[in-house]
């Protein structure tokens, strides 16, 4: 018994050492490092420079400072941005300028540098920007100042798509433009969008300098052409256009003030329009006064421009032509000045007034840009065409120093906003380049930020009887946000040319071989049309329309397929995480009035009930939760501005748009570890199986869902996770990924991601003789979502079995609340660490004679693990480094057995004799050790049948271990019995560690894959077992299957077997198959890709190696990022009684055939499993019948 | 000494009889070799029709998708892929005798435990190799029917034969059901 002190010492001890004091490293770094410099110039960032070239960039009056006009600073800051550059960084740039010849209605645009690497054409890079240098006031460089920005874009569209230029290209300086850029000079562009810029952002930077007048108004021709574009989808702008009386997209006022009060140096702005009694009247009377406004300058028109009116009475501040009075009454024209250095605030007003940029179609092409981007045709090394679109993000730079324009600054705001960037502003050359350079470093992260729209990290399962293959999903939020979409989507398996392939629900091919993903066409179950939902105000319109979601997801698929569908609407859902699937049924799971129908459970003293709105602080949180109420936007705490500070941002408290009805279009989070588990509860009286899917998501909650409709039985939340909610909701702080810059970490407070239920569950099932479910418990695991682990019995009421229940109960939870530290932990659990080992549950003869079901789990992670090192860095108390057996339904603690370091991966459980009981466990830790636990022993060499042992004699054997704990354990040993040689395969690796900067790469850790061949036979007794030597992995007792097996030698006369995975950072990220005699893993190496689309995000491969007779094997690289965890299922492919012949088939095709398939041996392409030399028919007798005449 | 009288002509009658006799003898022979002929014919049909059930069968083991249930021949005859014409007469056409199969029926079938399996050294047994008690593979009796009509002779010859395979559990499923 200890003394309260030792505890609290203890407590306060190991609080200390799972504190996370250093950046937290883990899989998820993969898709926002941004650390990846790499790779081939098809990733890299297309940025390219729209220079507003009127002779406002040269306009005396913004004073500009330091002797330059401010155009010459922006060619200057943009050439030292892009120097500044490392070597091993690159770009893609280009700059597009307005036409400058041609009359004065010829606004188009040209291309002064067609879009190319930088490092490569630096010098012609530099030239071009020289040359605009010198040439600031050369009537071919510049164009007169009141042009509008429509056309300009308008053109930019033309180019990245390839089409004719307006005006056919007249105004264009042939001597400036680049002809690169054009495939006519100068009536219609090139695209610099080849296929093998598909992988790359695009980017606009607009640098823009305000005209005295404000932005010039667009003309209806080219609100006409965005309109068209429009109509291509089938729909309208979502705003009014130039032309329209009212309604166009909304601008944030701006007001500017000034910023120094001093009496030297005031500009002059000449004497006023207007006739004024004395000073303090024309001061007032210039204020606002529209007419002054046109006369003198448009910045007067608000007070806190700075502008007053001459107190001197000396003839040269004041002027009394054509004024009217005499003598005393004598009016005069008063000279107006401003004060100087008048700088522009950078924000909204402090009442956020919008006012109506309809004039403007700036920032609706931009927003046109953003959302549906540029249409891209890429040829296949088939020869086959694909059509993308590449949305473009625009950001603008403001720059301007004496006259800023509150309505330029107003449009340049919401064209960025639209655009999906962010505006800046820039008083002199120093802002200038800070602004660039924030531009740069942002474009040169999110460019490796985004790449995971193709990447399932969730595992794909499927109920053995049904058809039916259910594959979790997620994407990574933008900006590093910590809300992040997900989805659960169901496919089937059908044969396509006699290949079994993932299906649609139409039977279409569902992956795309190019990116390993959904093709944009297919549909999977349980998604619905929504071309046509009300939106309220305006009719009907596809779901997907104006809810602002990045990126807004169009659909690519082919006018022809979508026959009419929208390219908004759920279905077809494609590649996009937020359509279709579980998430769309979810979200309409309403009452008539609006209000969420579904089932959210909650425990409290070791029960279940409804959540209710007082377990949270806040109702907003919980009104988010169960999704009636949106989130709020959220994003990065701060926010860059324009004068090298870090302001608040704006959006943090605005909230995301909803749609008309139903639940927030987010409402289903990210499922990145969680594997769906289906349970069967028997057979459906029209046929067909009965069953439930269980799997944990990231926005909070733990679900069962009817695989018939998709839609969502009940949710549950934990008290321990409550607190995670308010993040989700304020969708702030952002993620901080390891790679991070330190500096921006805290500038932007980002934080390590929250996880919720995110690991696999456990299950325990026991079935009638009719096949119906009786006892059903399931065991969900937090992983990095805490240290709890819950136990629901999901079984059929008393007597209604085979039926699920409307709500399951509570069995019991156990674990600690808390991650930090020991209080509060159930007794006996202390030493459990985060929950990643998903529990396994079987009967052991030794308990109970085998009648209570035990379930058994590893002891899970310790953050010592999180350390980024070859090293094994663990020591001291370490969590999770020990085996717990708890009885499944009582949840008492059986026994804990102890191992040298965290047992992180899932046991596996060894039936030898295969009477029903569990005889072995092998559990593998975090430094490399292999364990057996005996439950039984088995006498003699033939494994005919086991004596059970009691709890009290179960014992644990640390069987093997490697040579070096930098190869780690993580997975789940898989286990193969010939007779009584158990063959244990796993491979060492180290998924948390996905980068290059991580140790498996920096360090070059030789991971292996390993064939260890235990033999559990007793001679006697434990003694005898527990005395024999722990195996070294990587010693000479184990064949290098490089070498194979010596003729005539078998394997068992070694103790296994291994291979070195020879890549540098390869390893071993999820656990093996053993199937048809073969041994299948994945692994995954950091060191970029190959063959995928969009993304760089590591190289998985596959192996398949044979078990007994091991020969050499180097791979076969199928796809990109960490590969999903191989299932061996067989399946019949149930025609449903309709066996289609011939092209009634369809492209996919069921028959009745029973097929054993691997699915994720190499990605989501399914892999047959077939015996060699099955159906050699021989003969075996003959009865001939000759007198049958 | 006998008296001329007294004997009387037996001979003509008896030469008469034995003509007869010989007559009958002959006719009798003849018609015997007649009858043997006819059976060596009869026995030489039989013969040429179990010859073309066998060959048929051989043919049906050879022919992908046998076992499946799919076909028997690859190109079979009288619009039926179970259906195997022959030529017997030489003349280059296939339409003196006619095969039918019957689809393979399975009779016995039991799984193959990994224990039973020679896994360690035989790759066609490691093959079979899956975690648990069975193996992928099966041990299947399957019997197949082949009935050869001679279409001039009428002969017809019935043979059942059997066969024995390897198989997988995913078949064995769907076909010995």
């Amino acid at each position: 018994m200890s003394k309260p002190l030792d505890g609290f010492f203890w407590g306060y001890i190991v609080a200390l050492l799972m504190a996370p004091c250093f950046a937290l490293a883990e899989d998820i770094d993969l898709f926002a490092s941004g650390l990846t410099t790499e790779g081939g110039s098809d990733t890299l960032p297309n940025v390219i420079f729209v220079l507003d070239n009127t002779s406002n960039w040269s306009r005396q009056s913004q004073k500009w400072p330091g002797g330059l006009k401010q155009g010459q600073s922006e060619v200057l800051a943009i050439r030292n941005t892009l120097a500044a550059l490392p070597d091993n960084v690159d770009v893609n740039v280009g700059i597009f300028e307005f036409t400058t010849q041609g009359n004065a209605n010829q606004d188009g645009g040209y291309v002064r540098f067609d879009l190319q690497a930088y490092q490569g054409a630096k010098a012609a890079f530099n030239a071009t920007l020289d040359e605009i240098y010198e040439g600031i006031n050369d009537p071919n460089e510049k164009r007169n100042s009141n042009s509008s920005l429509g056309n300009l874009v308008a053109d930019f569209y033309h180019y990245l798509a390839g089409e004719a230029s307006l005006f056919s290209g007249a105004g264009t300086p042939s001597a400036l433009a680049d002809a690169g850029g054009y495939t006519v000079p100068w009536s219609r562009f090139a695209s610099p969008l080849t296929s093998a810029m598909l992988c790359s952002k695009t980017y606009m930077i607009f640098i823009g300098n305000p005209d005295s007048n404000g932005p010039e108004s667009d003309d209806q021709s080219n609100s006409a052409a965005l309109a068209e574009l429009y109509a291509d989808f089938n729909m309208t702008p979502p705003a009014a256009l130039a032309g329209a009386p009212s309604g166009g997209l909304s601008m944030p006022k701006y007001q500017t003030r000034s910023v120094s009060q001093g009496s030297t140096n005031q500009i002059d702005l000449g004497f006023s329009a207007q006739c004024y009694p004395g000073p303090s009247a024309c001061s007032s009377g210039i204020l606002g006064a529209s007419s002054e406004a046109a006369s003198i300058t448009a910045a007067c028109v608000d007070a806190a421009a700075g502008c007053f009116c001459s107190t001197s009475n000396s003839g040269a501040n004041r002027s009394k032509t054509d004024c009217p009075g005499n003598g005393q009454s004598q009016q005069y024209r008063y000279r107006v000045f401003q004060n100087p250095g008048v700088t522009e605030a950078g924000g909204h007003t402090a009442t956020d007034i919008l006012i109506d940029g309809v004039d403007y179609n700036f920032d609706d092409w931009t927003k046109f840009l953003k959302e549906f981007g540029v249409p891209v045709t890429v040829t296949g090394d088939d020869g086959s065409t694909e059509n993308y679109r590449a949305q473009v993000t625009t950001y603008t730079v403001d720059v301007y120093n004496a006259k800023p324009n509150a309505l330029h600054s107003a449009l340049l705001d919401s064209a960025a906003e639209q655009g999906g960037g962010y505006r800046q502003s820039a008083t002199n050359a120093a802002e200038l380049e800070a602004a660039l350079n924030r531009v740069f470093g942002d474009i040169i992260d999110i460019n490796t930020s985004f790449s995971a729209v193709t990447l399932p990290l969730s595992s794909a399962n499927r109920a053995q009887a049904d058809n039916r293959v259910f594959v979790g999903m997620f994407r990574p939020g933008a900006d590093r946000e910590p809300r992040w979409l997900g989805n659960l989507k169901q496919y089937q398996l059908a044969f396509f040319n006699g290949q079994i392939e993932l299906a649609d629900v139409n039977l279409e091919r569902a992956i795309n071989p190019q990116t390993g993903f959904s093709q944009s066409c297919a549909t999977s179950f349980w998604t619905s049309d929504t071309s046509d939902v009300d939106a309220s105000v305006s009719g009907l319109q596809p779901y997907f329309d104006d809810l602002a979601l990045d990126p807004n997801p169009v659909s690519t698929c082919s006018p022809t397929v979508l026959a009419g569908r929208s390219v908004l609407s759920d279905s077809p859902d494609g590649p996009f995480v937020e359509k279709g699937g579980a998430a769309q049924q979810i979200r309409n799971q309403i009452t008539s009035s609006g209000a969420s129908a579904r089932i959210i459970l909650t425990e409290s003293g070791q029960a279940l009930r409804a959540l209710s709105v007082n377990d949270f602080s806040d109702a907003a949180y919980y009104r988010y939760l169960v999704g009636e109420n949106p989130g709020l936007r959220g994003g990065d705490a701060k926010i860059p501005l324009g004068s090298g500070l870090y302001g608040t941002n704006p959006y943090l408290n605005s909230t995301e748009r909803m749609p008309a009805s139903g639940l927030r279009p987010t409402i289903h989070g990210d499922i990145v570890h969680s594997r769906p588990l289906t349970v069967s509860y028997g057979s459906k009286s029209d046929g067909g199986t009965l069953f439930r899917v269980f799997y944990g998501s990231n926005d909070g909650v733990y679900r069962s869902l009817n695989p018939d409709s998709g839609s969502e039985d009940w949710a549950f939340i934990a008290p321990e996770h409550y607190q995670g909610i308010e993040r989700q909701y304020r969708n702030t702080p952002t993620i901080s990924y390891f790679g991070l810059d330190a500096a921006l970490t805290t500038d932007i407070d980002a934080e390590n991601k929250d996880y919720f239920f995110d690991g696999s569950t456990g299950v325990y099932t026991k079935y009638n003789t009719s096949g119906q479910l009786t006892t059903g418990f399931i065991f969900p695991t937090m992983r990095r979502g805490g240290r709890m682990l819950y136990g629901f019995d999901i079984s059929p009421a008393a007597g209604q079995a085979g039926t699920p229940p409307d709500s399951p109960s509570l069995l019991w939870k156990l674990g600690c609340p808390s991650s930090a530290q020991d209080t509060g932990c159930t007794p006996g659990f202390s030493n459990v660490g985060q929950t990643w080992s998903t529990p396994v549950v079987g009967s052991i003869e030794g308990y109970q004679e085998g009648s209570r079901p035990v379930l058994m789990m590893g002891g899970g992670w310790d953050s010592c693990l999180d350390v980024d090192g070859a090293a094994y860095a663990c020591s001291g108390t370490v969590k999770g480094d020990s085996v717990f057996f708890v009885d499944a339904r009582s949840g008492e603690l059986l026994a804990e057995l102890a191992t040298d370091a965290p047992v992180v991966a899932e046991l596996e459980l060894l039936d030898i004799d295969f009477d029903g009981h569990i005889d072995f466990v092998y559990a593998a830790d975090a430094a490399g050790g292999l364990y057996r636990i005996s439950l039984s022993q088995l006498p003699g060499a033939q494994a005919t049948s086991t004596v059970p042992m009691a709890k009290s004699s179960w014992f644990i054997k640390k069987i093997a271990s490697v040579a070096s704990s930098s190869r780690r354990f993580m997975n789940r040993p898989v286990v193969g019995a010939l007779g009584a040689d158990v063959f244990v395969t796993l491979g060492s690796g180290d998924r948390e560690r996905p980068l290059k900067q991580n140790y498996p790469y920096k360090q070059q850790v030789a991971n292996r894959f390993y064939v260890f061949i235990d033999r559990p036979t007793v001679g006697d007794n434990e003694t005898e077992l527990t005395a024999r030597p722990t195996i070294n992995l990587d010693g000479g007792t184990l064949l290098n299957a490089a070498l194979g097996l010596a003729p005539g030698a078998a394997i068992t006369d070694y103790d296994g077997w291994y291979i070195d995975l020879l890549d540098r950072g390869e390893q071993v990220v999820n656990q093996s198959a053993i199937g048809g005699g073969q041994v299948f893993f994945n692994t995954f190496q950091p060191n970029g890709g190959n063959g995928g689309m969009c993304s760089n995000l590591g190289l998985s491969k596959a192996y398949r190696i044979p078990l007994f007779a091991p020969k050499n094997d180097v791979g076969e690289a199928f796809g990109e990022g960490i590969p999903i965890p191989p299932i061996i299922v067989t399946v019949r492919l149930d025609s449903n009684g309709s066996s289609c012949q011939g092209a009634g088939c369809g492209a996919g095709e069921l028959t009745d055939d029973v097929v054993t398939v691997c699915i994720g041996c190499k990605g989501f392409d399914p892999v047959k499993i077939e015996p060699l030399g099955a159906e050699v028919l021989n003969e075996a007798f003959r009865v001939e019948n000759i007198d049958r005449l | 000494m006998r008296s001329p009288t007294t004997e009387r002509g037996l001979v003509l009658l008896v030469a008469l009889i034995m003509l007869l006799l010989v007559t009958i003898m002959g006719v009798a022979a003849a018609s015997q070799v007649q009858n043997n002929l006819r059976v060596v014919y009869n026995v030489e049909a039989r013969s040429a029709a179990r010859n073309a059930a066998l060959t048929a069968i051989q043919e049906a083991i050879a022919t992908p998708g046998f076992l499946q249930g799919e076909q028997a021949f690859t190109s079979g005859c009288n619009g039926s892929s179970y259906a195997r014409c022959l030529d017997l007469t030489g003349d280059g056409v296939e339409d003196d005798i006619v095969v039918e199969m019957s689809r393979p029926r399975c009779i016995s079938a039991y799984p193959l435990r990994n224990s039973q399996l020679n896994a360690l050294s035989d790759p066609k047994d490691a093959s079979c190799f899956t975690p648990g008690l069975y193996s992928l593979c099966a041990e299947a009796l399957w019997e197949v029917t082949a009935v050869a009509s001679d279409v001039t002779t009428g002969a017809k010859v019935e043979v059942r034969q059997g066969l024995q395979t390897r198989t997988t559990l995913n078949l064995l499923a769907s076909a010995c059901s």
